[in-house]
């Protein structure tokens, strides 16, 4: 995946100091949520009308200046950053509940049913991320489940493959024989020993994961796949703006591109500083 | 009737690299009130033991044979009465405090989830009343049930196992190896604090231990283990008297002993045998220092001796009183 790379370069860049990588993380993501808690009082312009001129430079009026059907950019960025989180919250929310309880249970129990479930769940991992999102979103059509739905199948296997390694040694700890040994209900082992002391990393899948997933979604909008225009989508407006780069119209890729940047780094760094603060020793070991 | 009654339990583990006969033939009873010391080197199968008379070994472990506890067959028993057993009936202490309580979980919680395994009508109140009480009664401050298994040292973490595993008052107690992993004189304080168990409430106790100094004390029968053989077992002051197997005559030879004037520490020569791949006969013989011709080709079985049990070909014909 391409948040971890982004996380290694990261983790160089900052390397005694997790704490300054989180803050600086958490701003980013606290500056998007405002951004689209208030969508509709920064926008100047409706993002589904034009509001000028086709193909306007950045000017005072329309600071990012205006697409090919003149739909101010910036406005319509600002509404995108909704449909950003909204899908990346979603996805990630489904391949949690679908991905954690699997694990839980599977490396809980462990036997045949884990050699199963491993091998299909490494397959899926195995495959090219973007390529499965775009076979399942290719099937199941555009729309804003559509899409979140085939994103979470791609991040499934990660929250699997964590909770069930992390599962099979904290099973093997001495405090979930002593819980076995006063009797506790399976269930109420694996959700109130196991699962308790797993949480931590599954925090940090979380929120690499909501990287992850915008990436997703924004090159599965690049490839039409995505939301249904016109609604704002920063992967659909830069797909439009690539058409018009030799144009020179150089301001329809560059802000929807940084608006991608900047928030996925916003994910990445918050995630790696909460990794580090969850796991102090992962810095020494590399 | 006996509280639990053992009968020719075998159990294995299935590894990659073959079976593993972890426990092999081992028949012994517990009475009422009773409290016994399984003696053995580390591997020799007496942890497997106390796991398999909770059901709890791990997935990989085969069990044959009987343990009748109170006349259920713990074999064979449906696994919701298992449970049901499980720390209300029979209760366990583990090896290493520090690792054998959930480090994420309030003590008072640790509490309540015992009660709610079997009581899950029970108010909160009620459990907070029942969990102070018996902290106190073990020594240790009931305001500490706030805290979390990393705020105490080792031996108050034993403690509070201790206070878990009786909080129900359960009938048989299993102590594994309970004071292993603690300092000289935390160790006396468990023992001591075992040794008042034993004497106030009705309870049978199995003390799992390579220490047969430690258990002297509290033990009333002892059960000595060789890979996964139950070699010797009877009353305690008979066998630190007149030790049969020449396995526990050397265990009690190597005891350290710092009042004599010869220092040197005495030790049984070579190492516990491959449990994968046992030797012919009686699984002492390589290291035994009487070993006979027919040692090295069949296994002894059990003779009984004025009460006593011993698993070894030089008491072949003996009868009582000998």
């Amino acid at each position: 995946m391409i948040s971890k790379e982004i996380r290694k370069g990261l983790r160089g860049l900052f390397k005694d100091s997790s704490g300054l990588m989180a803050v600086i993380g958490f701003l980013i993501l606290a500056f998007y949520v405002v951004v689209a808690i208030f969508a509709p009082f920064i926008s100047p312009y409706n993002p589904t009308q034009p509001s000028g001129p086709s193909l306007l430079p950045p000017t005072i009026s329309h600071i990012m200046g205006t697409d090919n059907l003149g739909y101010d950019i910036f406005s319509r960025l600002v509404w995108g950053t909704r449909m950003a989180f909204a899908i990346a919250l979603i996805a990630t929310a489904i391949a949690a509940v679908v991905g954690i309880p699997v694990g839980l249970l599977v490396g809980y129990i462990g036997g045949k049913i884990d050699r199963v479930v491993t091998m299909i769940m490494d397959s899926i991992y195995a495959f090219p991320g973007l390529i499965l999102a775009i076979a399942i979103a290719a099937m199941l059509g555009p729309g804003l489940l559509n899409i979140a739905f085939s994103i979470a199948v791609v991040y499934i296997p990660t929250y699997y493959r964590v909770i069930r390694s992390q599962v099979s040694t904290v099973k093997s700890e001495l405090y979930v024989d002593g819980a076995r040994a006063i009797g506790a209900r399976t269930s109420i082992i694996i959700g109130s020993y196991v699962f308790p002391n797993v949480l931590p990393s599954t925090i940090v899948i979380f929120s690499m994961n909501l990287a992850d997933s915008i990436m997703t979604e924004a090159g599965l909008s690049f490839l039409g796949l995505g939301i249904a225009p016109p609604t704002p989508d920063w992967g659909y407006d830069l797909a439009k703006g690539q058409q018009f780069i030799l144009n020179n119209d150089w301001w329809m890729v560059l802000f929807p591109g940084l608006a991608i940047i900047t928030i996925v780094l916003g994910f990445s760094m918050f995630a790696e500083g909460l990794d580090e603060y969850f796991n102090p020793n992962i810095g020494e070991k590399r | 009737m006996n509280l639990l009654e053992v009968r020719n339990l075998e159990i294995e583990y299935l590894t990659r690299d073959g079976n593993l006969k972890a426990v092999e033939g081992v028949s012994f009873s517990l009475g009422f009130h009773e409290t016994l010391g399984l003696v053995g080197e580390s591997g020799c199968g007496k942890s497997t033991i106390g796991l398999s008379l909770l059901r709890i070994l791990p997935i990989n472990a085969r069990m044959k044979g009987r343990i009748l506890y109170k006349e259920k067959d713990v074999v064979n028993l449906p696994d919701e009465e298992m449970r049901s057993v499980r720390g209300k009936e029979i209760s366990m202490i583990f090896q290493d405090p520090m690792t054998s309580l959930d480090p994420i979980m309030r003590i008072k919680n640790q509490f309540f989830e015992t009660f709610r395994a079997h009581f899950p009508k029970m108010e909160e109140d009620e459990m907070f009343k029942i969990s102070s009480n018996v902290l106190k009664s073990i020594g240790i401050d009931p305001s500490r049930l706030e805290n979390y298994p990393f705020e105490f040292s080792g031996g108050m973490r034993q403690r509070v196992m201790i206070a878990l595993a009786i909080v129900l008052n359960p009938s048989l107690l299993i102590a594994d190896e309970p004071t292993t992993s603690l300092d000289v004189v935390v160790q006396l304080q468990i023992m001591e604090v075992l040794k008042e168990l034993k004497e106030k409430k009705d309870m049978s106790m199995i003390l799992i231990t390579h220490d047969l100094g430690l258990v002297a004390e509290i033990v009333d029968k002892v059960g000595i283990m060789y890979a996964g053989n139950l070699v010797e077992f009877g009353d305690v002051n008979s066998i630190y008297e007149k030790p049969l197997h020449p396995y526990t005559q050397l265990l009690l030879v190597s005891i350290p002993n710092v009042k004599l004037e010869d220092m040197e520490l005495k030790y049984i020569k070579g190492n516990l045998p491959s449990l994968k791949s046992p030797p012919a006969g009686c699984k002492f013989h390589p290291r035994c220092p009487f070993a006979m011709d027919i040692c090295t080709r069949e296994d002894p079985p059990t003779f009984e001796l004025n009460g006593r049990k011993v698993k070894c070909w030089l008491y072949k014909g003996e009868k009582d009183g000998s």
